[in-house]
């Protein structure tokens, strides 16, 4: 480490961090990013799919460039039972068209091709070293502490992911609750390209998403998940922690029920696993969102839980490149006026509520609300996929309708509740 | 089939940190209905339940994959003391 004082200090290699010194560096600051795992991305896992639209403004072009696994082409939603299933298979060129395309990502590669993109604008990039501590002086961070080394700088950025300790020793967070935060845990599988393609119907460097809800999550808050990778696949199960605990099975448990379903199992058979990973995703929308700023410091990205769970959509890495630019647009009109103090800093703040990251969080606030009601996890697809496959069969006695059915599960689940669920929706 | 968490956990790359538990955990706390939580939120399986049917804990800092959930479960209760691993150690992921 050195002496010397740099404009700016970046906590954590994950996407905020890696972009954000990316444009700092760009504009001729000197900027040191400090990641504790051995590179940028050793520790960062994803579900795995990129919205493309932010880190495009940041970086035109980036997916020719990058390492990216496949584009998103095919879009499938299914609701489980414990041995039913309904799925919607959406395939359309809209999805790739540019500006609405997504990519499947493997952070370790992914994150460390961004880490040498902020490199090469001159960044320096110190890994292997976790910061112990900030270098707090008059009210003020000044720099940072690690292995008992100080390092001082204008502006810390802290990109320390959602378990940002940093955060919350400068008072800035409160530790995390249960009930804001998801568990995910995910497996990477190997398999060949050509299997890939013919289980999910793909070809060249298409790619699907695949969510799955109900039975996998066992009543609990979450979803199933699954990405292609160019030879492997990336699946996983994530959970509201709070609903976690006090549910009746540990979560490897749902993870290997998950796999064995009859609609997955067949995906993943003879697979090889290659990394088994788990991670917190924040999601609690704008109720979870720190302190953004103080004198010297801005928290971006998941520290600053910045992460939109919608279900079927998980967003996080999108949001995390609009932060760490509203952050490095605040930096560098800080650095013209020499003035670092949080009234300075505030712009990013400023910046930040004006951009879609926070709009969409807040518009999503009621939806958070709604996704905790229990009986989308349970009874409603139980309820969708048992009146489907009743539709399909046919066996001797009076035939029934589908009203007949309709009607006989509306009964079961309660007229009042069905109705202030369907009020809830069109208030959405 | 399906694999054990011992397995899945083989196939990682983890560097062991010997000399510094990043977690420290309280083995005299007393309420199993939160050592019960622990057991069903770790992904890596490490809270586990004495086999000697004394409704102890066991805990092993080893394998541990980083994802803060039994901190924000259990801190000032069972967990202790929870920071990262020193830099350079612990899970280092190769696709993440
Ligand atoms: C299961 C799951 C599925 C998801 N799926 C999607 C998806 O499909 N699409 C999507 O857009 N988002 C998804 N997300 C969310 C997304 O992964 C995150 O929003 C994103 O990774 C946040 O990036 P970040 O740079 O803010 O944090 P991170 O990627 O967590 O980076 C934080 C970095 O800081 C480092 N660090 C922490 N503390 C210190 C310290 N003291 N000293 C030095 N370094 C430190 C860490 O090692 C790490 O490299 C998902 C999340 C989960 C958990
Ligand atoms: S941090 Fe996660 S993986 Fe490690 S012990 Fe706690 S819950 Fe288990």
């Amino acid at each position: 480490m050195s002496d010397d004082k740099f404009d700016v200090i970046v906590v954590g290699g994950g996407i905020a961090g890696t972009v954000a010194s990316y444009l700092l560096a760009k504009e001729g600051l000197s900027v040191v990013l400090v990641e504790r795992g051995n590179f940028c991305g050793s520790k960062n896992m994803t579900g795995g799919r990129l919205y493309a639209y932010s880190l495009e403004e940041v970086m035109p072009g980036f997916a020719n460039e990058a390492p990216v696994e496949r584009k998103v082409f095919k879009e499938r939603i299914s609701l489980l039972t414990m041995d039913q299933s309904v799925t919607l298979d959406v395939r359309s060129p809209k999805f790739a068209e540019s500006g609405n395309d997504s990519y499947v990502v493997l952070r370790s590669s992914f994150d460390r091709w961004l880490g040498e993109k902020a490199e090469s604008e001159g960044a320096m990039i110190v890994a292997g070293y976790r910061v112990d501590d900030l270098i707090v002086r008059d009210d003020k961070v000044c720099g940072i502490i690690s292995n008992g080394e100080e390092m001082d700088a204008d502006v810390v950025v802290l990109a320390d992911g959602v378990n940002s300790l940093l955060a919350e020793k400068l008072g800035m967070k409160k530790p995390l609750r249960p009930e804001h935060v998801a568990v995910g845990v995910k497996e990477v599988i190997q398999l060949t390209r050509g299997e890939i393609d013919e289980r999910f119907g793909l070809s060249g460097d298409e790619g699907c998403a695949w969510s799955f809800f109900g039975a996998n999550t066992d009543g609990i808050q979450g979803g199933g998940f699954l990405y292609t990778n160019k030879d492997s696949i990336s699946i996983g199960l994530t959970c509201n922690l709070q609903k976690l605990s006090e549910g009746s099975k540990p979560l490897m448990q749902l993870m290997n029920d998950f796999q064995s379903h009859p609609v997955v199992a067949p995906l993943v058979k003879g697979g090889n696993l290659i990394e088994y990973s788990a991670h917190l995703e924040p999601e609690a929308g704008a109720k979870m969102i720190p302190q953004l700023y103080g004198n010297g410091v801005l928290v971006i990205g998941d520290a600053a839980g910045l992460t939109l769970n919608l279900g079927h959509k998980v967003r996080g890495m999108d949001l995390a490149v609009i932060s760490a630019q509203c952050a490095a647009q605040a930096i560098l009109e800080a650095k013209s006026r020499e003035d670092f103090t949080a009234s300075s800093l505030r712009k990013y703040k400023d910046l930040l509520d004006v951009s879609s990251a926070i709009q969409n969080i807040e518009a999503r606030d009621k939806y958070l609300e709604f996704m905790e009601n229990p009986l989308l996890y349970n009874a409603y697809p139980l309820m969708i996929v048992d009146m489907l496959a009743r539709l399909f069969v046919v066996k001797g006695g009076r035939a029934q309708t589908i009203f007949d059915d309709i009607l006989k599960n509306i009964e079961a689940l309660g007229k009042n509740q069905i109705e202030n669920d369907f009020k809830a929706v069109k208030k959405l | 089939m399906t694999m054990s968490i011992d397995e899945k956990l083989g196939v990682d790359k983890i560097i062991v940190d010997e000399e510094n538990a990043h977690i420290i955990i309280d083995k005299q706390y007393s309420d199993d209905a939160e050592k019960r939580k622990l057991i069903k939120i770790c992904p890596a399986g490490l809270y586990k339940m004495e086999e000697d049917g004394g409704g102890n804990l066991t805990f092993d800092y080893i394998g541990c994959l980083e994802c803060g959930a039994c901190r924000a479960i259990s801190l000032g209760k069972v967990v202790s003391g929870w920071n990262h691993p020193a830099g350079a150690m612990g899970v280092e992921y190769r696709m993440g």
